[in-house]
């Protein structure tokens, strides 16, 4: 009881002040922009790519010209936002088991409930589904589903598994061909953009500095005390890395300002 | 009790002669701990074989390399998981749980490696928990190609084979044999003919091959040399069509998701007991992985590889391309005259279960009836499988079309 008072009488005598670090601002204008950039999509006449995380090839999206989408993380979303319950209870109505990964249903539930993504922001329709295939078996049922649903084209990309650790020429081969030979092809013919291989390269050295500040930046945890709390803020650094900024002058000026604030 | 359903009128010959082959498949299916193939090597020390897990693997590879390829799918209900369940969550299917807990206790001294072909994370994973378990022994993980092109996923499934061959050999200290490997080759084709002509039989009487003894034929195939399996086949075949068995007025059901982590027996007669005639289903696919030869003349790897990418059926463990599998759900319904499909997932079954839902709106746009139901390997109560199955059967004669 006395716990409660003090809980109710902080909450209400002095709200404290969210002090927020200048990359903090930087990303969360980021968001907003390319969430807003979502919503003038169909109507700018901007093609959109969804896909996932791991493995992403948001700098060849960009460079073709389109916008990624990225459904794990809206159900990411929708799960810290407390908005998970009633789409994965509309999958599991249309025939999704209870044994099945929690993600897929609530993607597929936010679709058949209006598509509007976790920041109230409907979200536009994919033109195109780059299923990136790096090693969960549930990303390729995931966009078997979504090709369904919203018959559009999806182009695979399979990234073989090292079982040995290691990773062989006929892997890498594997990987080059297709992307030369069915991804890039996907992209430039729902796009109607030929691919610029110099865009292209500008886009990944912007994500070589993106990367080498981030991994600066996870490295000054080593320190003792360390200057960052990976656990809980380390979700806030991988975001952009990971995510719809990858090749992003954005990108690469958020990871410069996080490791001036370090 | 496997006489149960011939008639009186059949010849005693036919009856004995089917008799002894269910008991044979019988004999295999039971032997979950592998004991007839550690005999075998024991008998002869420079013998060595090798498991596969489910779905597909090339057996001719294995062959081609001098190792006996063993077809493994844990120890169904056969086998009380006691180490196994300590490696897996709770929320993960129990084929692997048994094929730990047999690894660890009765295959030791029966394979001598285990190749993982790619078609799920559980399995992928059971390669990297067999590789920590057993680092005597050959772990592989065959990286089926989900790109079937063959200038790209063609090149690359042709290297991992030639590894695979590589690695047979290392293991079992012998130079792969190209004449053994085509062969083999010509071997599993007849096999796959023979495979074929049953399942056609089944389609036009299903009355002579109840579900249970064509799955215990099948199974029989796990631990059998090909051109054996087929003698078997094809002499089930001349059999039962002696037996006169009465057809009775089931319902036609297709089976659909139990591609990996097999059903008790019991529950397939349970199912069939119920009123189901099942016309097809995916219990032990890999043997009807490859729906066409492999080509014979030329060159056999390339051959494997071609009839792979061309010819491999659909499946929830391949991407479906252009080609939506729930499209070709229904045209195989139709194509085997099934009144009704069963969607039946093994429990925490990501491949089988992620399909169901565009599978039952195929069924549901296709005016073709479906009911789902989940399992695992050693379920034990079939009571309530028997009762929404037959009542399922019994739907489908009252008010289905046909």
């Amino acid at each position: 009881m006395a716990d409660e008072k003090r809980a109710g009488s902080a909450k209400t005598s002095t709200t404290p002040l969210v002090q927020k670090d200048e990359s903090m601002e930087i990303q969360k204008r980021m968001l907003a922009e390319h969430a807003e950039k979502l919503w003038r999509a169909k109507e700018e006449g901007k093609k959109v790519v969804y896909t996932f995380v791991p493995g992403n090839l948001t700098e060849l999206i960009l460079a073709a010209g389109a916008l990624p989408v990225y459904p794990e993380i809206n159900a990411l979303q929708s799960g810290m936002r407390n908005l998970s319950a009633d789409y994965i209870q509309e999958a599991e109505r249309i025939g999704h088991s209870e044994d099945v990964c929690t993600y897929v249903k609530c993607d597929v539930g936010m679709m058949l409930k209006g598509n509007v993504g976790p920041t109230g922001v409907k979200l536009p329709e994919p033109d195109l589904l780059l299923l990136s295939y790096t090693g969960c078996f549930v990303f390729m049922k995931w966009f078997e589903n979504l090709k369904q649903y919203y018959n559009c084209p999806c182009v695979m990309l399979h990234v073989p598994y090292q079982a040995d650790g290691a990773i062989t020429d006929s892997m890498r081969q594997y990987v080059v061909d297709q992307i030369s030979e069915q991804v890039i092809p996907a992209l430039e013919k729902v796009t109607g953009n030929k691919i610029d291989m110099g865009e292209l390269r500008r886009r990944m050295e912007l994500s070589r500095q993106a990367e080498d500040d981030l991994v600066w930046a996870l490295q000054s945890a080593k320190r003792k005390p360390s200057p960052i709390d990976a656990y809980f803020v380390g979700v806030y650094y991988i975001g952009p890395m990971f995510s719809a900024f990858r090749g992003t002058e954005d990108a690469a000026e958020y990871y410069r300002a996080l490791r001036r604030e370090i | 009790m496997s006489n149960s359903t011939a008639t009186q009128g059949a010849s005693a010959a036919a009856q004995k002669a089917h008799a002894e082959i269910i008991e044979q498949c019988q004999r295999i299916y039971y032997d979950v701990r592998l004991e007839a193939l550690a005999q075998w090597k024991k008998e002869d020390p420079s013998r060595t074989a090798v498991g596969f897990l489910p779905v597909y693997a090339p057996r001719e590879i294995f062959v081609g390399a001098g190792v006996r390829p063993v077809a493994v799918f844990g120890g169904g209900d056969q086998v009380n998981v006691i180490c196994g369940d300590s490696f897996y969550q709770s929320y993960i299917c129990h084929l692997p749980r048994s094929v730990v807990e047999l690894g660890l206790t009765s295959w030791k001294s029966a394979l001598d490696g285990l190749v993982c072909p790619a078609i799920c994370d559980v399995i992928r994973n059971v390669s990297g928990v067999w590789q920590v378990l057993f680092k005597d022994k050959l772990t592989y993980f065959l990286d089926l190609p989900q790109n079937f092109d063959s200038a790209v996923g063609g090149k690359f499934y042709r290297r991992q084979l030639e590894e695979l061959a590589e690695r047979l050999c290392q293991m079992s200290r012998t130079k792969f044999d190209q004449d053994r490997f085509a062969e083999a080759l010509r071997s599993y084709n007849r096999n796959r003919r023979a495979v074929r002509a049953l399942c056609n039989l089944r389609v036009d009487k299903p009355h002579w091959v109840p579900a249970w003894e064509f799955y215990l034929l099948m199974r029989a195939g796990d631990q059998m040399d090909a051109d054996g399996h087929s003698e078997i086949l094809l002499k089930y075949m001349d059999v039962v069509s002696e037996l006169d068995r009465a057809e009775q007025d089931n319902a036609r059901i297709m089976i659909v998701g139990g591609f990996c982590e097999q059903p008790p027996l019991n529950l397939i007669r349970t199912i069939e007991r119920s009123g189901c005639y099942l016309v097809d289903d995916d219990f032990t696919l890999g043997a009807r992985f490859l729906e066409a030869d492999a080509a014979e003349d030329g060159d056999p790897l390339q051959a494997l590889v071609d009839v792979y990418l061309r010819h491999s059926t659909y499946s929830s463990v391949k991407y479906e391309g252009d080609v939506p599998k729930s499209k070709q759900l229904v045209e195989t319904a139709r194509d085997r005259r099934a009144d009704g499909v069963l969607l039946m997932s093994p429990s925490f079954c990501d491949p089988s279960l992620l399909d169901r839902p565009h599978f039952q709106r195929a069924l549901e746009d296709a005016g073709i009836p479906y009911s789902t139901l989940q399992y695992a390997e050693n379920l034990g109560q079939f009571g309530p499988i028997r009762e929404q199955t037959g009542t399922f059967a019994e739907a489908i004669k009252l008010w289905g079309e046909g």
